[in-house]
C-alpha cells in the first residue's frame, strides 16, 4: 500500500494468473475454490471469504494488508496503522507467521496475536485497543459485504448480436446471480447460453439486436431474451440438444410469439437462504448429476 | 479457448482442449478436428480442463463421431468435470453409439504429462 494508488483486487488476480500463464480453472484450484468463485472474483462481482484472505495474499506475493485495501476493507490509514504494528511486532512477515500458526478463524488469529504483542511489549496498550477497534470494522466490513448481498437483483440491456454475446450473457448472469448455489449458477448459466444462442441463430438476417432480462427473485431465477425471429428458419442439430437441456435443467420455461418477436424464457427455483443445499452446495460435487433419456436431434447429422 | 495436440502413449493423438466451447470458439474446434476426422482412426479429446460447453459444442462432438462412424472409429472424451459431463449426460452422448465418456473424478489427463511440458 505504498505511493496511495490502489489496484483491485479482481485485477491483481487477473494479473497474478496471467504471469503465472494459467486458466481460472486452474488458479481457482490452487486457491481452493470452485472456479465459477474465482470467475466472480476476477469480475469484482464477489470478494473472497475470510478464510481464503492468507492464501491469496501469499499467492498473490503481496501481505494480507494489501489484499484487504485492494478489496477496500481497510483505508490507506488503516493499512498504514497495520503495518506500522506489524513493523514493530518484528522482521517482515513475522505477524503472519504468528498469526498463521494459531488454529483459529482470521479474526480470532489476528486478535490473538495483538494479545501476544502486547504480552510480550512489542505493541502497547493504546495502539492495540486501536488495533482491536479497527479489526473489529474490517469484520463488520467483510460481514456487511456478505449480507448486504440481497437476493434480488435486475438485468435488462438491448444488446448487439454477434458471437460473443452468448459468453457475454453468461457473464451477465453469473455477476447477477452470485451468491445462490453453484450448481443453480453454472445450470443458469447454460440455459442462458442456450436461450441468447437460439435466438441469435433464429435472428433474420440484418437484425442486430436482442433483448436480455434477466431477474434474480428471492425464490427463483428467470432468463428472459426477446428477439427478432425470421420467418422460417434451416433447424439445426444442436437445437434439439438446447431444448433438451432447458426442458431437464429449468423449473419452469417458456416461449411466446407476437409478430415478428419471440420471447423464450426460463425459470429455476432456488432453495431457501440457509438450508442445507443453499450453505453446502459445492460445484465440485456433481453426485447429483442425472442422466437424462437420449434423444438424438431430427437430423443431428446434418448441414 | 485453447486446443493442442499431444502425443498419446498408445501412438494415436489427443486433443486437449482448455476453456469454454460454444457459438464463438466452436469454429477453432472445428478446424482442429478436421484432420483427426479425415484420418478415420479413433479419436480421443481431453475435456479435464474444459470449463463450459452448449449444445452448439455438443453438435460438433456428435457430428464428428458420426463421421468417425463411417470408418467404425470411436470418439473418446476424456474426463469431462462438472457441469460440462452433467451437459453431455442430459443430452444423452453417454448413450451414443460411438461416444465413449471416460468419467474421472479427479482431474486425470488423457495423456501422463499433459501439455506444455
Amino acid at each position: 500500500v505504498s505511493g496511495g494508488q490502489v489496484v483491485s483486487l479482481g485485477e491483481r488476480l487477473r494479473q497474478r494468473r496471467t504471469e503465472l500463464g494459467i486458466s481460472q480453472a486452474q488458479a481457482a484450484r490452487e486457491l481452493d475454490v470452485a472456479r465459477t468463485a474465482y470467475r466472480l472474483w476476477e469480475m469484482e462481482a464477489a470478494k473472497p471469504a475470510p478464510d481464503r484472505w492468507r492464501l491469496i495474499s501469499r499467492w498473490l506475493g503481496i501481505s494480507v494488508v494489501a489484499l484487504l485495501a485492494a478489496d477496500a476493507l481497510v483505508d490507506e490509514e488503516e493499512a498504514a496503522q497495520i503495518s506500522a504494528a506489524a513493523t514493530d511486532f518484528g522482521p517482515p512477515g513475522r505477524w503472519d507467521d504468528a498469526s498463521t500458526s494459531i488454529a483459529a478463524d482470521f479474526f480470532a488469529q489476528e486478535r490473538a496475536t495483538i494479545e501476544l504483542g502486547l504480552r510480550d511489549g512489542m505493541i502497547q496498550a493504546p495502539r492495540a485497543s486501536a488495533l482491536y477497534d479497527l479489526l473489529a470494522r474490517v469484520q463488520g466490513r467483510a460481514e456487511g459485504a456478505k449480507t448486504h448481498r440481497s437476493r434480488r437483483g435486475e438485468f435488462d440491456k438491448v444488446l448487439p448480436i454477434d458471437p460473443s454475446l452468448p459468453a457475454l450473457a453468461r457473464a451477465s448472469f453469473l455477476v447477477l446471480a452470485a451468491g445462490v448455489p453453484e450448481p443453480i449458477l453454472l445450470e443458469g448459466e447454460l440455459l442462458t447460453s442456450e436461450l441468447v444462442t437460439h435466438a441469435i441463430r433464429r435472428a433474420p438476417a440484418g437484425e442486430n439486436v436482442l433483448r436480455l432480462h434477466m431477474v434474480l427473485a428471492e425464490t427463483m431465477v428467470r432468463v428472459e431474451v426477446e428477439a427478432r425471429t425470421a420467418k422460417t428458419h434451416r433447424p439445426h442439430g444442436s437445437e434439439a440438444w438446447g431444448m433438451t437441456l432447458i426442458m431437464e435443467i429449468a423449473s419452469r420455461w417458456g416461449s411466446a410469439r407476437k409478430d415478428a418477436t419471440n420471447v423464450s424464457w426460463f425459470e429455476i427455483d432456488l432453495p431457501e437462504p440457509g438450508s442445507e443445499s443453499f450453505s453446502g452446495a459445492d460445484v465440485t460435487d456433481q453426485s447429483s448429476i442425472t442422466t437424462a433419456s437420449s434423444q438424438p436431434p431430427p437430423g443431428g447429422n446434418g448441414s | 479457448m485453447t486446443m493442442m495436440f499431444e502425443a498419446s502413449e498408445n501412438g494415436g493423438s489427443v486433443l486437449f482442449l482448455r476453456g469454454e466451447l460454444d457459438m464463438s470458439t466452436l469454429p477453432i474446434l472445428e478446424a482442429a478436428l478436421a484432420p483427426l476426422v479425415a484420418r478415420g482412426q479413433p479419436a480421443t479429446l481431453d475435456l479435464s480442463e474444459l470449463s463450459f460447453i452448449d449444445s452448439m459444442g455438443v453438435g460438433v462432438l456428435v457430428r464428428a463421431s458420426l463421421r468417425l462412424s463411417a470408418d467404425k472409429a470411436c470418439l473418446t472424451l476424456h474426463s469431462p468435470q462438472g457441469i460440462v459431463l452433467k451437459t453431455l449426460t442430459t443430452v444423452g452422448l453417454d448413450a451414443e453409439p460411438n461416444i465413449h465418456i471416460q468419467r474421472c473424478s479427479v482431474r486425470c489427463r488423457s495423456t501422463a504429462e499433459g501439455p506444455g511440458t
